[in-house]
């Protein structure tokens, strides 16, 4: 498979890239497709056509920052693996974007709670609980730096999805600290 | 409202460490489960994919390449027509070929010899020499030698050097070229068209080119010419 990629490319860092890429993330991605689609087979095609999507955005890719680059694919793949499942029509599309900000303190983030250790480690579990809808345009704005354009293009999505992404995201992080045993006021 | 921005600037801060932190405990565990996947062969799907992929490339490639050929053809052929399209016009033409026949005209190539470099450049002696001249200096080298003569207030100077090394290129636009022979051997005599000038004497065979030139009456140049004896 990767003759195939390297065959696509013509200039020779690009091919050198994309090997390198090839043989440290193949199985890392595939794994990441697995998180939503549960089947190897399909997990494979998803992969091999992010891959071949990569090819023309080898520069959003930088090797030599293991965190980011994990980050950009895993987002990455996941996003076609959710967009491959809508596809199937395995699971409806959900719509968050319309939802949950009515149900959102709009009062100033409580970091007070944040500074202590046990509060820090609660702001990471409720990271973890979010949805992958806020998860991702988080992870490619903190990680990977992105900018909102840069990540509506990396998620097939409108920039402004994003922006509204980013700002529900984290009131649903500060209404959770808010209800959270840490937060007295 | 102070606080309220610096809230907000460290809640962004601890949220960029926040996600990053709960993304590589992400990783931690994909890490390990992607370890199980490395048996993974391609799909039939995947091969007909990248079969696909691969062709697309191969047929991009193939096609630049025949761009670039044709490409080439077009300006080949773009050349070779501007080409003939400029020498038909007769101004162009007339420049074209004044400026080849030009510079074959004002200058004379002279070529004693195609011999290969053995055979050897003898020595020679010169049996007259005008009243008043003696030998100047001398410069002896293995393919050349030359030797100037002067009476004090005049000087010429004879040059002789190996054939095959020797094509010696003269003006004959301002100058007048006499041919003429030198014990059997051709020869070539450039008259100056100004006092300025000097006259030169040109000639050679198989073995060996000599060059005189100087002061000298034609008369005497070639006079000097023919008592040059090579010796045995």
């Amino acid at each position: 498979m990767l003759t195939v990629y390297l065959a696509v490319l013509d200039n020779e860092t690009d091919r050198a890239k994309i090997e390198l890429l090839y043989k440290s993330y193949y199985h890392f991605m595939i794994a990441s497709a697995m998180r939503c689609v549960h089947d190897e087979h399909v997990a494979q095609d998803i992969v091999h056509q992010c891959i071949l999507r990569l090819i023309r955005h080898l520069e959003a890719i930088d090797l030599n920052k293991p965190l980011i680059t994990k980050s950009y694919l895993f987002v990455t793949v996941k996003n076609a693996a959710t967009d491959h499942l809508r596809r199937e029509g395995k699971r409806p599309a959900s719509n968050p974007d319309s939802t949950e900000s009515s149900q959102v303190d709009p009062s100033p983030s409580p970091v007070e709670v944040l500074i202590s250790n046990e509060g820090y480690d609660f702001l990471v579990q409720c990271i973890d609980s979010l949805s992958d809808t806020y998860k991702d345009v988080l992870r490619l704005k903190y990680i990977n730096k992105l900018k909102e354009s840069e990540i509506a293009e990396a998620l097939g999505l409108s920039a402004k999805t994003v922006s509204v992404r980013i700002v529900r995201g984290k009131q649903i992080l500060q209404k959770k600290i808010r209800e959270s045993k840490y937060y007295e006021e | 409202m102070k606080n309220k921005k610096l809230n907000e600037d460290l809640f962004e801060v601890m949220l960029e460490s926040a996600v990053t932190d709960s993304f590589r405990r992400e990783m931690e565990q994909l890490d390990k489960e992607s370890q199980s996947y490395l048996h993974l062969q391609p799909t039939e799907a995947q091969k007909k994919s990248e079969w696909q992929a691969y062709k697309k490339a191969v047929r991009k490639k193939a096609r630049a390449a025949v761009v670039l050929r044709r490409a080439a053809v077009a300006v080949l052929i773009l050349f070779s027509v501007g080409s003939v399209l400029m020498l038909s016009v007769p101004t162009v033409r007339a420049e074209v070929f004044g400026a080849i026949s030009g510079f074959f005209g004002k200058y004379i190539m002279v070529h004693f010899s195609d011999e290969p470099d053995e055979i050897e450049l003898g020595e020679y002696t010169l049996a007259y020499l005008p009243e008043g001249y003696s030998l100047a200096d001398s410069k002896e080298l293995s393919l050349q030698s030359a030797y100037t003569f002067t009476n004090g207030s005049d000087t010429f100077l004879i040059q002789h050097t190996k054939s095959s090394l020797t094509d010696i290129y003269f003006d004959n636009e301002n100058s007048k070229v006499q041919t003429l022979e030198i014990n059997g051997d051709s020869a070539y005599m450039v008259l100056p068209e100004s006092e300025e000038d000097e006259t030169v004497l040109i000639w050679g065979n198989e073995e060996v080119a000599f060059y005189l030139t100087g002061n000298l009456s034609s008369k005497e140049m070639i006079r000097v010419a023919k008592s040059i004896r090579k010796q045995s």
